[in-house]
């Protein structure tokens, strides 16, 4: 049996090729990618700041698809830890890059965090909360 | 026949539009929490002094913080032994003093005494017990 793709069809076609493509090829620009949330965690933890202080942030990356991810990047957002001690005395840098993580895996990244020299005595004994949020591609 | 050509078209587009799979384009995100904790400032210790005419020559030991590690520095108060009032110190024992002693010169005649104050920037921890009194 012959098939032929003529008229109508032919056009359709086409067009479909052309719309489809030109749609791909945006979104793999990185502009208007699917989201899933929550396809991993971050947790981590800091001690000993006082002014003036720069230590390192630990963080753990847990992958809890099945699916190999690349995290891109994590910010981090720093609360106020009390009336007189703002979260903006403490600084945390972002994490920019592409860390692979496995299936079900887990990986340590760290990133810098410091406490600003002009800390009020507020923060003495303050802990701060941290929030993260992350974003990586499959 | 022509809607099957249209179908197989539209997935031979498809796939051309994602060479690397469905999951390629994915972003995923993330959240998560966690704490920074700010370190305690411990208490300074009783400093002792040692007079020569109108210089007070004052030491103490070291402080550290509660969960290890020296503070960048200490404060010297010094106070009238019989009123208790708080007296504005020499100048080489004003501000944060970066050592475990200091020599104030030119102290007026008195009875006096010292506390020492743990100090990093702005952060300070408890005070001293005052020194044993001073006569100059």
């Amino acid at each position: 049996m012959r098939t032929r793709l003529t008229g109508p069809a032919l056009v359709l076609s086409a067009a479909a090729v052309l719309v489809l493509s030109g749609a791909s090829a945006l979104g793999s620009l990185g502009g208007q990618r699917p989201v899933t949330r929550e396809g991993f965690t971050i947790r981590g933890h800091a001690g000993g700041l006082y002014p003036g202080a720069r230590k390192r942030l630990s963080l753990v990356v847990h992958n809890r698809g099945a699916a190999a991810i690349h995290v891109r990047s994590i910010a981090t957002r720093v609360r106020d830890a009390r009336p007189g001690c703002t979260g903006k005395n403490v600084r945390v840098g972002r994490y920019l890059g592409r860390l692979r993580v496995g299936p079900h895996g887990w990986r340590r990244v760290s990133v810098q965090i410091r406490m600003l020299r002009s800390a009020p005595d507020a923060c003495k004994k303050a802990v701060f909360r941290l929030r993260f949020r992350g974003t990586a591609t499959r | 026949m022509r809607w099957f050509a249209l179908t197989v078209a539209i997935a031979a587009a498809v796939a051309a539009g994602f060479p690397g799979g469905a999951a390629a384009g994915w972003r995923v995100l993330a959240s998560g929490g966690a704490q920074a904790k700010a370190k305690t400032l411990g208490s300074g210790n009783r400093p002792s002094g040692t007079v020569s005419g109108h210089r007070v020559t004052l030491t103490w030991a070291a402080s550290s913080y509660a969960e290890g590690g020296a503070p960048a520095g200490y404060v010297v108060r010094r106070f009238d032994a019989g009123t208790g009032v708080e007296q504005v110190v020499g100048a080489s024992c004003a501000g944060i003093i970066n050592a475990l002693t200091c020599q104030e010169s030119s102290v007026p005649k008195g009875s006096w005494q010292y506390s020492i104050t743990p100090a990093t920037a702005n952060w300070r921890g408890p005070q001293s017990v005052r020194s044993l009194t001073i006569v100059v």
